[in-house]
Parts: structure tokens; sequence; C-alpha cells
């Protein structure tokens, strides 16, 4: 698949589309693993990062929910299979110190992660308008 | 069944990828650097995601395919030009063209973040359509895995 690795707002987005407000109680096991393939085929692309993986997980809120969350996060590639390397946190950390026009307040995991693509060759699809320029 | 797919990204930085994947193989890519503040984060892709079992699974082979194949899926490329909708929120829902080309299954897919409009998605297309045979003579093999 292509060089591209898909945002935890990607991933949180399509869940929400595909759940249409139900319950957590509700959607089946089933349908967690289901709705990450078809992000997979939308997308083209079945590549997360270490950091998108927990940003993910930490977004949950139930027991239930942190369940579904790990089907469905299982059907994706973690492409640095954990491995998070000294550069990379070296060049996160380079690239927080740049401060935004807008003073605003940036988040470890965005840094985080493009540092990884860097060194992996991929690109990051995100709908995060926020992700650091 | 076989698939190969062709496809080109834009990120932030204004550096483009460009490579064709034959089912898990990375065989081919070519990154063009852009600001050298670099940008991981992507403004659009396109992808030509063909599928068949006709389709070569041998590198040179693909390549050869989509070469062989350039016009039609230039054809294929510029309809889909035609067919953005205003207003189209790509990033949920990359927009999609399903054709034919040689008993294989190809459809263009195409998303962007929302501050593309419909209007430069098109020319992103048409763009790509136009020097299609240039960016795969221009890919270089990848090692391997």
């Amino acid at each position: 698949m292509p060089r591209r690795v898909l945002d935890t707002n990607i991933l949180i987005n399509h869940w929400g589309d595909q759940r249409r407000g139900a319950r957590h109680a509700d959607v089946t096991d089933a349908q967690a693993r289901d709705w990450a393939r078809v992000l997979i085929e939308l997308q083209g692309a079945d590549v997360i990062l270490t950091p998108i993986l927990i940003e993910y997980l930490a977004g949950q809120r139930t027991a239930r929910a942190v369940h579904l969350a790990r089907l469905y996060l299982a059907e994706f590639q973690v492409l640095d299979g954990g491995r998070i390397s000294e550069q990379d946190w070296i060049n996160a950390q380079r690239l927080a110190q740049r401060v935004p026009p807008d003073g605003s307040r940036r988040q470890m995991a965005d840094y985080l992660i493009r540092a990884i693509c860097d060194r992996l060759h991929h690109d990051v699809f995100t709908a995060n308008n926020r992700f650091p320029d | 069944m076989p698939e190969i797919t062709l496809y080109r990204q834009v990120r932030r930085d204004g550096g483009t990828r460009t490579g064709i994947e034959i089912g898990t193989d990375a065989a081919f890519s070519r990154f063009d650097e852009g600001a050298p503040d670099r940008d991981a984060a992507l403004v659009w892709y396109v992808d030509v995601r063909c599928a068949g079992p006709q389709l070569p699974r041998e590198r040179n082979a693909a390549r050869e395919w989509l070469l062989r194949h350039g016009d039609e899926i230039s054809g294929l490329l510029n309809t889909a030009a035609t067919t953005v909708p205003a207003g189209h929120d790509s990033i949920e829902s990359p927009l999609q063209l399903n054709g034919q080309i040689d008993g294989a299954s190809v459809t263009i897919a195409c998303s962007a973040v929302r501050r593309i409009e419909a209007r430069q998605l098109a020319q992103i297309l048409r763009d790509f359509a136009d020097h299609l045979r240039n960016h795969i003579e221009s890919l270089q093999a990848l090692p391997a895995a």
C-alpha cells in the first residue's frame, strides 16, 4: 500500500461515522474489525504508528470501548513496531521548540508522529489542521 | 488476486512521493524533497488502484503494464477530474471513480485536506493524467523486501 500513515483523527472520524451514535454495548466485535477494513479500503492505507495507537486508546472512556478499539486497531500495521528511536525523540523535541505564529499549545504525539514518518519515509494523512507546521 | 497501485501524494512542505506497489511489495518509489523545514502531513493523494487476475506480479512487468495502459489510465483520471463535486469533503470520503482496463478493475481514488477546493482537486487529477508516463518512468526500484 502507499507510504501513507493514517492519523488518529482519521481513525476516530471513521469510527464515529460507522457507529452513528450507537452505544458501544451494541457494537459487535465483528463490526469493529469490519469498520477498520472499510477504512483501509477507502483510504488505501493500513499503516499507523505507536503514538497513534496510544492516542486512540487513551481516548476511550469505558472498558468496552477499549476492547472494541483494540480490535479496530489490530487490523492496522504499526509501522514502527513499537520501536521509537533516540533520533525520533531528538527530532520531535527540535520540532516542538518551534512556536507557531498564534502561540498555541502543541501535542507531543504530533511531533513524534512527524519524526517517525521522516525516519521511515512515510507521509501522514491527517484531518488535523494543527499538525505542526 | 494481483493488485497494482500507482500513487502520488504531496505534503505540506511540498515534498512529493510517487510510487508503485505490487500487492504488499513497495516496488518503485520517488521522493522529491520539499522545503527544508520538513512536514510529513499530506495535502492530497491520488491512487490508481488496479486489481485483476491477469495483472502481472513481477515488478518490471507491472510497470510496463501501467505504461502500456497509460492512455486509458489518463482517461480515467481526466474523467475523475470532471466529476469532483463542489464542496466535496474528500478527507473523510475520498473521491472514487471505477473503470475497467484490459480485464482489470481500476479505481481512481483521490483525497485532499479541506483547504483544497474542488477545482484544485480537478487540476491535480488532470496534471497527473498529463504527466503520467513521466511519473512512472522516473520511479526508482526499491530493494526487494
